[in-house]
């Protein structure tokens, strides 16, 4: 898995590419959460344009990173999540995974 | 019931090997020339029930995940994932969504994904024995 970040005036992006799987997705997620505690964003976006393949071990990331937003009131979003990453959250009944989160105003 | 021979892959039950196993399962898969979706779906249940032997099966120690693939009456696949690890005590309660005993870093949703992706999911397993994980998909294929 191949992640890259940026910052920007919309916040915190973070783009993968590569296949989510348990494998990779631990030290993935470390690597995300090292660079959210370094720049703290209100707003995380994850471009998952380049990710083509996502088991559950793909869902508990969105999840942790979408309940870490949500605990510091900031927003979370998923883009270009592709046909069968969706599937997946699909049929783990999970589809509100990839919605946006708002900011708590 | 017509059965192929089966096909068979032995593995080290060690997470990079969960990639190797999916690129068996839809390689066999291709046989019975699957949509893409269907595919997909194969790739995903493999990758669920292998990932589920290497998470729980070997606690603190090295283990063997081994997988077998035949083809029922022509256009159903059946894949079994085996581990002679610990095996599950409540195989319905390991089975419920979101039920997970690895921490945060699991979803707890394996054993779902394998039923919606699926036609139909058989677990049996021993505690001290291991686990048997029969995955079984009808294809129908391009239209």
């Amino acid at each position: 898995m191949i992640v890259d970040f940026s910052i920007g005036s919309r916040g915190a992006l973070v783009t993968l590419s590569g296949e989510l799987d348990h494998h990779c997705a631990s030290g993935t997620l470390r690597e995300i959460q090292r660079f959210l505690d370094a720049e703290l964003p209100g707003a995380l976006t994850v471009d998952m344009k380049g990710v083509a393949f996502m088991d559950s071990s793909g869902i508990a990331l969105i999840n942790t990173l979408r309940r870490r937003q949500g605990s510091i009131g900031g927003s979370f979003e998923i883009t270009n999540i592709q046909r069968q990453p969706m599937r997946v959250l699909g049929g783990a009944g999970l589809t509100h995974l990839a919605a946006p989160l708002r900011p708590v105003k | 019931m017509n059965k192929s021979p089966k096909t068979r892959l032995e593995l080290p039950a060690e997470s990079r090997n969960e990639s190797f196993a999916r690129v068996f399962a839809a390689s066999y898969a291709a046989r019975l020339d699957p949509t893409l979706e269907e595919l997909a779906d194969i790739r995903t249940v493999i990758s669920e029930a292998v990932t589920n032997a290497v998470v729980h099966a070997y606690p603190g120690k090295k283990g063997t995940v081994h997988i077998t693939a035949q083809v029922l009456d022509g256009d159903t696949l059946e894949f079994t994932v085996k581990d002679r690890g610990t095996g599950i005590e409540d195989v319905a309660r390991a089975m419920e969504p979101m039920f997970t005993t690895g921490g945060e870093e699991r979803s707890g949703m394996g054993f779902t994904i394998m039923q919606s992706f699926t036609d139909k999911v058989t677990v049996t397993s021993k505690p001290g024995k291991g686990t048997v994980v029969k995955l079984r998909k009808r294809i129908r294929g391009k239209l």
